[in-house]
């Protein structure tokens, strides 16, 4: 199916099924609320200002997820400079209200694992995030990222090896 | 030959190919320390997993985004579409604007024609002037609101009209349409000036006399005279009677 990225009944469709995606792509890379609403509205409004035409909604998801991507790292980069990257991690979303010790427990790891992906290189946590939070397969980061897939393969493996280390020097036992 | 960490990471991924991925499931079963670390690895990739940004977590973010993107995409869908509809390109303005011209041209003009053709408006009842007497030499009268809602057109006779018009100052010119003479082709009046050349003509043509040389006399010659000739050098028998008596002269000599 055609996708018109200046359609509106196309544009609406791509909204609904990819946004999941970009807005996932966009926090994972930032880890700041406020920057990756800014990022997805910037990349649907490039989208769409565009006229672009994919021959599927694949394509046109991964020409968002590229957008998205680059727009991430350079929001970091531009962090970094300002050397306020890693302490500005307070804008994070309230986790979802849920009852019990085990859910807890749960939340901690997850923040554990959030605040590790921070310290991956911007390399190797592009490629994890597009692996771990937007369901792509090697193939089709290798596409996004214009690299090889046995590149991505090696890149996963090691920001997986990284986030281990991480995760095992702040005493977070993995089980 | 135990398990490579890069090929056991692929394997979890699922993107280990075959037949290196039923050899590692086989490794699998038999190697405690292969499994171990899959154990690990796997275990690593569902916390990554669980670190996950929830739908929950980004609702009023999506329906936000969602409302500012409706709001100005739709809008800028609407504009290009009016901008396809309604944007011409030069020729088409120029034409428009030439069409435009001659739209007012044309009105002006037929405008103009109009008020040449308007009829002045003779109320019947007030018998005022109208100021705005064209210079046309036909003239229609008919009864207008200002007349009393007794009187009408119908109530005056053709004299009474004429009388009006003549009242007003109009040089009344009146002709029958479609009158056919029934013996006798009369001369068409045009204009009532040739009316008053022709009547001048018969009364001098008696007046005058002349004497036997031919010279026109004046009016005390023609007491003096004893015998008076008409212009063709006929004599005239009484200078007195010269109009009843005419008729007698060629019987005469």
């Amino acid at each position: 199916m055609e996708v018109k990225s200046s359609g509106y009944e196309s544009f609406k469709q791509v909204y609904k099924e990819v946004f999941p995606v970009i807005m996932r792509v966009a926090y994972h890379v930032t880890y700041n609320m406020d920057a990756s609403e800014d990022i997805c509205q910037e990349a649907f409004i490039r989208f769409f200002d565009r006229g672009l035409i994919f021959p599927s909604i694949d394509e046109a998801k991964y020409w968002l997820i590229r957008v998205t991507k680059n727009l991430s790292i350079n929001y970091v980069k531009r962090k970094g400079r300002e050397k306020v990257a890693v302490d500005k991690i307070k804008k994070q979303p309230l986790p979802a209200a849920k009852t019990g010790e085990e859910t807890v427990i749960g939340n901690e790891t997850c923040e554990m694992v959030r605040q590790a992906i921070q310290l991956l290189p911007e390399k190797l946590r592009a490629v994890l995030v597009l692996k771990e939070y937007s369901d792509l397969n090697y193939k089709e980061i290798a596409n996004i990222l214009n690299i090889t897939e046995s590149n991505v393969k090696v890149r996963v493996h090691r920001a997986k090896l990284q986030l281990e280390k991480l995760l095992n020097q702040e005493g977070v036992h993995v089980s | 030959m135990c398990l490579d960490d890069q090929v056991l990471s692929t394997y979890i991924d699922g993107e280990l190919a075959e037949p290196w991925k039923t050899q590692v499931e086989e490794h699998l079963l038999h190697c405690s320390i292969c499994k171990s670390r899959y154990k690990q690895l796997k275990d690593l990739g569902n916390d990554i997993k669980a670190a996950r940004l929830r739908e929950e977590e980004f609702t009023v973010q999506r329906e936000r985004i969602w409302q500012y993107l409706e709001k100005n995409c739709v809008a800028i869908v609407k504009e290009r579409f009016i901008e396809k509809r309604f944007s011409f390109k030069a020729p088409v303005f120029v034409a428009a604007a030439a069409a435009l011209v001659i739209f007012f041209a044309a009105s002006i003009y037929f405008t103009a024609n109009s008020r040449g053709n308007e009829i002045p408006e003779i109320p019947v009842a007030s018998g005022q002037v109208e100021k705005e007497t064209p210079n046309s030499s036909i003239v229609t009268v008919r009864t207008t609101d200002s007349a009393p809602a007794a009187m009408s057109l119908q109530d005056l006779t053709i004299e009474e009209i004429l009388q009006l018009l003549d009242n007003r100052g109009f040089e009344v010119d009146l002709r029958l349409k479609s009158v056919e003479p029934l013996t006798v082709a009369l001369p068409v009046i045009d204009s009532p000036e040739e009316v008053p050349e022709e009547v001048p003509e018969d009364s001098v043509q008696v007046e005058v006399y002349y004497d036997q040389d031919g010279n026109e006399l004046l009016a005390e010659e023609v007491l003096l005279a004893e015998v008076l000739y008409d212009a063709d050098g006929n004599i005239i028998p009484e200078k007195t009677g010269a109009e009843n008596t005419s008729e007698e002269n060629p019987a005469a000599p």
